[in-house]
């Protein structure tokens, strides 16, 4: 209070936030919280959409906006939360267009195990993300670490698909398979 | 990476006698392919000749042209207004290159004497030809990036160079300096196809000689057009681009160059394409004849076919960017 820590109930003891400090010394603080029945939840669900475009003359795929609705139960921290699903979004596109360990079938040996041919998506990839998240604090504490990432890829395949008229069964969307999907369609098609 | 000497010579007289030592020398510019082969054991060099203080202007020639010096940094390149109104597909080209770090760091000379960029060739683990061994593993391995066109070996590499394709365009000549003299070469008789016995190589660039300036003659009445496709929209290799540059007689083309890039070790100069755009209006149409022509002699490895078409479109798109239309 007023830069200073109080001992609760007697105003007289207080010391100055700084000289609070020194006394902690090197030792690190730690506090161990107790669980609070029925604020954690399980399950969770989330509906992403995406939109892309796809240049039928060269197979090149272009996610243009994610919209995604995701459900955590009670909010922590709104900055966090939707910074996290941010982060599992792009994760999604990468995997969705751009991630591929290439083995040397020859020699088992990975030829792009590096930044330059290990491709992920720079800031020109990244599309418009838009994030909602439903605050239902009724439902306890539920996870957002990995459920942003779950959705994201089917969408953008379900976009191409849209676009091109062809499933495409296998990521990422590598020029290769989709111009082969087109050709395949052409020539009468699988589905 | 092993410790090597740096010279930091002040004209190119001192430069060429640097890079004459008991060892291996080698001239450095941006650095932004040496150092990483360095770092990744491909090249081991005894000594760094910087060569990043040599001529970086560019100035106008007597018969029209412009002479381009090899330290001019890629940046610069892309942002000059008089390259931009002669040579547009240039500066499209310098552009695309790379990221702004790398296009802020690397020179015109850099960006043309760039090695193979193939992902066995930049691996120790893999001895390919051109790294000494004695064979190509693109060839029954992961080929999906390398050659469509000249593949007869033995390496099947494609040309790093953004910008040694419309540079062979545009029929420029390159200056070579060495302790011998100095002397002209085509841009187009620069590049030099595999052989057993030059597979080590990409050009005719003597070691203790250096590439000191691009000669780009007057354009002449022509139209140019530049397309690249990368899978990526930043910091990615292009799968293949095109510049093609159009003698125009009228609303009719009455000559073309139609170049290649990242479909074959060399800037591939497509004769089948410039064939279907001579005597043709320059028109949508005339553009994918063209694309067509340029890939009927493509003769793709086992897991690159769809390179083909996006060589054709390529083509196609930069003849549509030559005539003023919107190509997606």
């Amino acid at each position: 209070m007023g830069g200073r820590i109080r001992v609760k109930g007697s105003p007289t003891k207080s010391l100055a936030w700084k000289d609070a400090c020194k006394l902690i010394g090197t030792e690190p603080i730690s506090v161990d919280g107790q669980w609070q029945e029925g604020l954690s939840g399980s399950g969770t669900s989330g509906v992403h959409f995406a939109e892309a475009t796809c240049d039928i003359e060269t197979g090149i795929v272009k996610v243009t906006r994610i919209l995604a609705i995701q459900d955590c139960g009670l909010i922590v921290d709104k900055l966090t939360a939707e910074s996290q699903a941010h982060g599992g979004i792009i994760a999604a596109i990468n995997f969705a267009l751009f991630e591929d360990r290439i083995i040397d079938r020859m020699t088992g040996q990975m030829v792009n195990p590096n930044m330059e041919m290990y491709l992920l998506a720079g800031m020109s990839d990244v599309p418009k993300v838009e994030v909602i998240l439903n605050n239902m604090p009724e439902r306890g504490v539920i996870g957002i670490g990995e459920p942003p990432t779950v959705s994201t890829a089917s969408a953008i395949a379900n976009a191409v698909r849209n676009a091109i008229g062809v499933t495409i069964r296998s990521l990422p969307l590598h020029p290769h398979r989709v111009l082969a999907a087109i050709e395949q369609e052409k020539a009468g098609g699988t589905n | 990476m092993k410790a090597f000497a740096y010279v930091n010579p002040a004209n190119e007289r001192e430069a060429i006698a640097a890079l004459k030592i008991d060892g291996i020398a080698m001239p450095i510019g941006g650095g932004q392919d040496l150092l990483a082969r360095m770092k990744d054991y491909i090249d081991s060099p005894d000594r760094l000749v910087n060569v990043k203080g040599l001529d970086a202007t560019v100035t106008a020639t007597p018969d029209g042209g412009l002479r381009i010096g090899s330290a001019v940094k890629i940046v610069d390149l892309a942002e000059h207004a008089q390259v931009a109104k002669l040579y547009p597909a240039v500066v499209h080209a310098a552009g695309e290159v790379g990221t702004p770090q790398i296009r802020h760091q690397g020179t015109v000379g850099g960006n043309v004497n760039q090695r193979p960029r193939c992902w066995y060739f930049r691996n120790e683990e893999f001895v390919c030809f051109k790294n000494g061994g004695s064979r190509c593993f693109a060839v029954g391995g992961e080929n999906q990036y390398h050659a469509i066109f000249g593949n007869n070996g033995p390496s099947h590499i494609v040309h790093p160079s953004s910008l040694a394709v419309p540079f062979v365009a545009y029929g420029a000549t390159f200056r070579l300096v060495s302790a011998s003299g100095e002397r002209e070469v085509a841009a187009a008789d620069y590049f030099t196809m595999p052989t057993m016995r030059n597979v080590l190589k990409e050009n005719v660039l003597e070691d203790e000689e250096i590439l000191t300036h691009v000669i780009l003659p007057a354009p002449g009445t022509v139209k140019s057009g530049h397309y690249e496709v990368r899978y990526k929209q930043s910091h990615d290799w292009p799968l293949a681009f095109t510049t093609v540059v159009l003698t125009m007689n009228g609303n009719t083309i009455a000559s073309a160059r139609v170049v290649l890039g990242a479909v074959a070790p060399v800037p591939w100069r497509s004769k089948p394409a410039e064939d279907a755009l001579a005597g043709k209006p320059l028109n949508e149409q005339t553009a994918a004849a063209a694309g067509d022509a340029a890939v009927s002699e493509a003769r793709p490895m086992s897991g690159n076919a769809y390179k083909v078409q996006i060589a054709k479109t390529a083509v196609k798109r930069a003849v549509m960017n030559a005539a003023g239309l919107k190509t997606v």
